[in-house]
């Protein structure tokens, strides 16, 4: 469905990815692992269409994505959400729902049934609709970042770190959410992580990401106990 | 003499807000200061004054000014600021100040470097008097005009998904390019409305003098900048505000100052204003939290 074929990123004279090759198939949720600046949220944001690419390609089904705008690129079925959330602190919680809608506005039908799906996958937003999204905890924000990019009916979704600066009671929670999610719908999810164990527990497949490399492959089940990944987080052997 | 102050802070205020609110809309989503801002207020005035003389009624003169104006607004955009956005923010610097130099000496050389009387409807300038105020009847219009601008305007932003997509824009670009908002349509639309509000400001602006010269956008492109850094660049409540404050500055000095130093009026002006930065170097209000241009 997504295929990345030698996506370099660089910022100015920093290069942030250096070479990724990665492929995601329908219906999968692959994860991204890595350190702190391995290039993670580099790589995720390129695909968005947000960081200028280096190098490389994007491909999604079957096209070429590389050179698109964001707002290209979501239209195509691609939804992002992004490290620390990025919700509209200003605006209603409803109003970050409604416009996460935006190319669905033509059809109201959609954005009212989609909106049901996400207040019931999340009903603490439903309860604080009318609430400036700025006042939300943490958690909140991260599930209404979530349930924003529900709203445009996404063929894949695009996680940064969901469990960024949560307490591991409401870490547990997300992920009790994006399980759900997963079950529900045959939503293609590219998740970007640190914290390897929570990952593992919702992936298919893992890559394995070290300054700006992928270094290393394989499944989620199989990966778990493996000392690879202990070689990324705490360097050589 | 308190009521007749408060008349005459909220006209002038209405305009300032006006123009405030314009500059504002487009800082608020590119970032940039548009330089060639106040050479929407030429446009009005040279428009209504090569439309003189034709069969049309005035407010239909007005009206094709205002739609120039929007339409002078978004060329700016092509001009000056789309070809060179994504390149640097000196860059832009330039172009707009390059284009507002072209739209002034286009006028100095088509039409003359003196200036030209703008015709307004005789009744503007009637006073009316009312609990014992005297007042032209074009500061009433202004504040009128200004009032219903600025509800339609709010709720606009409030109410409307492109309103709040203007919003979201405003606070994060990129994120709201990634809900699918596509960048050109609030570039555009942000360029639109802002020529609208300078159009309607600079035709209030017009019915108080009446005539216009190549420079005359200096003036109200240093009042909506300056309005705006009061009330501070990211709140478009702010602008407004601004507006206001700047207007009870101004007018509290006609008031206070003796005749002979009314002149060096605006050194108080900018006095006060570079004070009211050293207590809130943000401006009054701070709008929405990430600033950064993207």
């Amino acid at each position: 469905m997504l295929e990345v074929k030698n996506l370099k990123v660089n910022y100015g004279q920093v290069v942030a990815v250096k070479k990724v090759d990665l492929h995601v198939a329908k219906g999968e949720t692959v994860v991204l692992l890595g350190a702190n600046g391995a290039g993670k949220s580099s790589t995720l944001l390129s695909i968005a269409g947000v960081s200028n690419k280096g190098e490389g390609e994007v491909e999604f089904l079957g096209s070429n994505i590389t050179k698109l705008s964001p707002e290209k690129i979501l239209s195509l079925g691609i939804a992002t959400v992004p490290e620390n959330r990025d919700i509209f602190p200003d605006l209603l919680v409803e109003e970050n729902i409604v416009l996460g809608g935006y190319v669905n506005r033509k059809n109201s039908k959609i954005i009212k049934q989609t909106r049901n799906e996400v207040y019931d996958l999340f009903p603490i937003l439903f309860e604080r609709k009318n609430q400036v999204a700025g006042t939300l905890s943490g958690g909140e924000q991260q599930m209404l970042a979530i349930g924003r990019a529900l709203m445009s009916t996404p063929k894949m979704l695009l996680l940064d770190e969901p469990s960024l600066g949560l307490a591991p009671t409401i870490v547990e929670k997300i992920y009790e959410h994006i399980a759900q999610l997963k079950k529900n719908s045959d939503l293609t999810i590219l998740l970007v992580e640190q914290h390897a164990m929570k990952a593992l527990s919702i992936a298919d497949r893992v890559y394995f990401l070290r300054l700006g490399e992928i270094v290393s492959s394989g499944n989620a089940s199989e990966l778990k106990n493996t000392t690879d990944f202990k070689k990324i987080y705490f360097g050589e052997e | 003499m308190m009521l007749q102050f408060i008349v005459d802070v909220l006209s002038l205020g209405s305009m300032y807000a006006l123009f405030a609110l314009g500059l504002v809309l487009v800082y608020g989503i590119l970032k940039l200061v548009n330089f060639a801002y106040g050479e929407l207020i030429l446009v009005i005035g040279y428009s209504i004054f090569l439309l003189k003389g034709s069969p049309f009624p005035w407010f239909f003169m007005s009206f094709i000014a205002i739609i120039m104006c929007i339409f002078t607004s978004i060329a700016t955009d092509y001009v000056a600021f789309r070809p060179v956005r994504e390149k640097s923010v000196t860059a832009v610097l330039i172009t707009s100040f390059a284009f507002a130099t072209l739209l002034q000496n286009a006028a100095l050389l088509l039409i003359s470097a003196k200036p030209k009387n703008v015709p307004m409807p005789s009744f503007l300038s009637d006073s009316v008097q009312f609990l014992g105020v005297i007042t032209p009847v074009r500061n009433l219009i202004s504040i009128f005009v200004a009032v219903v601008c600025l509800f339609i305007f709010f709720q606009f932003m409030k109410r409307s998904l492109l309103g709040l997509a203007m919003r979201a824009s405003a606070t994060n670009f990129n994120m709201a390019r990634m809900l699918g908002i596509p960048a050109n349509l609030v570039i555009t639309t942000a360029f639109a409305l802002s020529g609208l509000l300078a159009g309607i400001a600079g035709t209030l602006w017009m019915s108080k003098i009446s005539m216009v010269f190549p420079g005359i956008g200096l003036e109200p492109l240093l009042i909506a900048f300056i309005a705006t850094v009061i009330g501070g660049m990211r709140s478009i409540q702010g602008a407004v505000l601004g507006g206001f404050i700047l207007a009870f500055i101004d007018m509290s000095f006609n008031y206070l100052l003796p005749q002979d130093i009314l002149k060096f009026r605006d050194a108080f002006t900018f006095s006060f204003v570079i004070l009211i930065l050293l207590i809130r170097p943000e401006g009054l209000i701070r709008g929405p939290a990430t600033g950064a241009r993207t």
